[in-house]
């Protein structure tokens, strides 16, 4: 748990088997109210498995699922927006018709004209359906996601198709419904995407959530080295001679070891290391540091990329 | 209140989407222009197909051909040789073969087929008979034939049956395939993310066919009482009456059968394993009088079934509401029990 609130969605235990095969094993997390909560993993990792049964789309194997401290009921449909990964949407239909068949579905949905200016749809509303690229399709996705104003709103990997540009824009609105209080669960499988929108960021493989946290505290915990990269055309002993001094007590991280391309050096206080490499007279013109990200906190727990 | 109006979003939008789905919209419209040109072509010169074809061979060929021709239901095909004759007995392509070499000439039939007995009848015997009528014998029977309101001919007889089985298949395919075709795609998925309910979606789905098929049976009446000067002899209301509720049943059934299938593939085979029986066994084309009685309950249970018998009352005995409300009553309950079971059996998506 990251958060003392009281959460929003809580999930204990949860299962999906499909016959033998253990789709999702044991996953518990609660989600408190106004955040936004990333869930990362592989394809095949069980994210989409155990959005679906959050969002009460698939029926679980055995666990439990609450929303609002209760059980899921109708209501529940009415208060969660949903994008989903892979979806159509009907046949022969303008984008304008189909936010209103969508928007007609709930009793109290927000004003038509807010959700086109939020997701930049008006010049698409003539648009056929068929016409539409994949990224004009994802932000019409999105819009679907909020035509009722929900307080909770799954985003299954909502940037997939969607150039640099339209990508940042998605950001721009997750930030603002973060703003004004809503409660976000997001997959992807960009690691800058969870980075910049999750409050807290659930790492799964092979049907279990590994861990969570913040980003800047699941790199502190399992990758809290900076990791420096000089060329072999240096001497080793001048390197080793500069740093020693670093952690003596801990001679297996603080240890300039040989790779392929160059001399490579961990350290958790890169000033420090720096300030040494100076003072021992070592050209640092070809100096690389590689600054630790989820990917290697990924690789670290799985021992796979992300995007495999 | 608010269910209705998730209905009314729905049945709009399913509307537009056929609107638009040129290709469906053109044939829901040329069919039953279609359907009207082929029975004006076969039925609009006050001709009715022959029941039987005789083929004749050899020498004394030209006196019985003419001989046959004038006997009713008999179509006369002259063949030039026996063993041409021999072998178009043989394929069905003549249901007797009159040769006329020997003295006195032979016939065979074909003992496997099925209208070998029927066409010895008409011809044979039946020149058998007018040659004992015209040596004076005393005729067993007198003949009396139907006249007046009486009188339902073929044609009128048949055109209720043919609307049903229309409606039959507008209504089972129309919607089947569509259900299937949104779970496939995922369009089913998108929904369920919504509050809308298996019961307001198959409502809506029901309704929108339901307006189609209306317009579609208005045309082919029409085109009934234009051509062939149709009457409906009863209540006009019972026959909307049975129209909307034996239609309903039978999209229901439809939807029934799409409550949880996949593929296309597999939903053409199950829709006409639903429609083979009912289009043969619902007395469309020929009444069940006489068989069997497993035969006879087992086509009760079939909606088309009480369409049929229902129409048939309403436009040629002149029912009304009343007398049919047997059958009314049936496809009501049909209606239920498929919807009922199909909304509960339905599935969002694939597996």
């Amino acid at each position: 748990m990251t958060s003392t609130a009281a959460p929003l969605l809580s999930i204990h235990n949860l299962h999906k088997d499909y016959g033998t095969f253990k789709a999702v094993n044991g996953v518990s997390l609660a989600i408190p109210v106004g955040i936004c909560y990333g869930l990362l993993g592989p394809n095949g990792a069980g994210k989409t498995t155990t959005i679906e049964m959050m969002e009460d789309i698939l029926s679980i194997s055995s666990g439990e699922i609450l929303y609002k401290g209760a059980p899921r009921n109708q209501r529940f449909r009415e208060e969660i927006g949903i994008q989903f990964q892979n979806t159509e949407l009907p046949q022969y239909l303008t984008v304008k018709e189909t936010l209103r068949l969508f928007h007609g579905l709930y009793r109290d949905p927000a004003p038509l004209q807010d959700i086109i200016a939020l997701c930049q749809l008006e010049e698409l509303l003539q648009r056929d359906n068929r016409r539409i690229s994949g990224g004009q399709k994802q932000r019409l996705l999105l819009a679907l996601a909020l035509l009722n104003d929900p307080d909770l709103i799954f985003l299954d990997e909502p940037t997939t198709g969607m150039d640099p540009q339209a990508r940042r824009h998605l950001w721009e609105i997750v930030k603002a419904l973060k703003s004004r209080g809503k409660t976000l669960i997001l997959t992807t499988h960009y690691m800058d995407e969870a980075q910049e929108l999750c409050d807290t960021i659930g790492i799964m493989d092979q049907g279990q959530l590994l861990t969570e946290g913040s980003a800047p505290a699941l790199i502190q915990r399992y990758c809290p080295h900076v990791t420096l990269h000089l060329p072999l055309s240096l001497e080793i002993h001048l390197l080793k001679r500069a740093t020693r001094h670093l952690a003596p007590h801990d001679p297996g991280i603080h240890e300039w070891q040989r790779k392929a391309q160059h001399y490579h050096f961990e350290t958790p206080d890169l000033e420090q290391a720096l300030r040494a490499l100076m003072a021992g007279n070592i050209p640092l013109s070809q100096l690389r540091i590689h600054t630790p990200t989820l990917e290697d906190v990924f690789l670290e727990l799985t021992g796979r990329s992300l995007r495999e | 209140m608010t269910m209705l109006k998730r209905m009314w979003h729905l049945f709009y939008a399913r509307n537009l989407e056929f609107l638009r789905d040129r290709d469906s919209m053109v044939w829901a419209l040329v069919f039953p222009f279609l359907l009207l040109m082929g029975l004006y072509f076969v039925f609009g010169q006050n001709t009715t197909p022959p029941a039987v074809k005789i083929g004749i061979s050899g020498r004394e060929q030209a006196t019985w051909v003419e001989r046959f021709q004038k006997l009713s239901q008999v179509q006369v095909v002259a063949l030039s040789t026996p063993k041409e004759a021999q072998q178009k007995l043989a394929h069905h392509g003549v249901d007797l073969w009159l040769d006329t070499d020997p003295d006195p000439p032979q016939y065979h039939i074909s003992e496997t087929a099925p209208k070998g007995y029927l066409a010895e009848r008409l011809s044979i015997y039946e020149w058998e008979r007018r040659q004992q009528d015209a040596s004076q014998q005393p005729a067993l029977f007198q003949r009396k034939s139907l006249t007046g309101e009486a009188e339902v001919p073929y044609l009128e007889w048949f055109f209720p049956g043919l609307l049903s089985m229309n409606l039959m298949f507008s209504a089972v395919f129309g919607v089947g395939y569509v259900i299937v075709r949104y779970r496939k795609n995922g369009v089913l998925k998108r929904l369920a993310a919504t509050p809308v309910t298996a019961f307001e979606f198959l409502g809506a789905q029901v309704a929108s066919r339901l307006f189609l098929m209306a317009f579609n049976t208005l045309i082919l009446m029409g085109g009934g009482v234009l051509l062939f000067h149709f009457s409906v002899r009863g209540s006009g209301l019972a026959l909307a009456a049975l129209f909307t509720v034996g239609s309903t049943s039978l999209i229901a059934l439809g939807t029934l059968v799409s409550a949880r299938t996949e593929s296309e593939e597999l939903a053409n085979g199950l829709l006409n394993l639903m429609t083979f029986p009912m289009m043969l066994l619902s007395e469309v084309w020929f009444s069940l009088e006489g068989a069997s009685p497993w035969v006879q309950r087992l086509a009760w249970w079939m909606p088309l079934t009480h369409l049929v018998k229902g129409s048939r009352a309403i436009m040629n005995d002149g029912a009304g509401l009343q007398d049919i409300q047997s059958h009314l009553t049936v496809l009501a309950l049909m209606t239920f029990l498929f919807l009922s079971v199909g909304a509960s059996l339905f599935r969002w998506q694939k597996r």
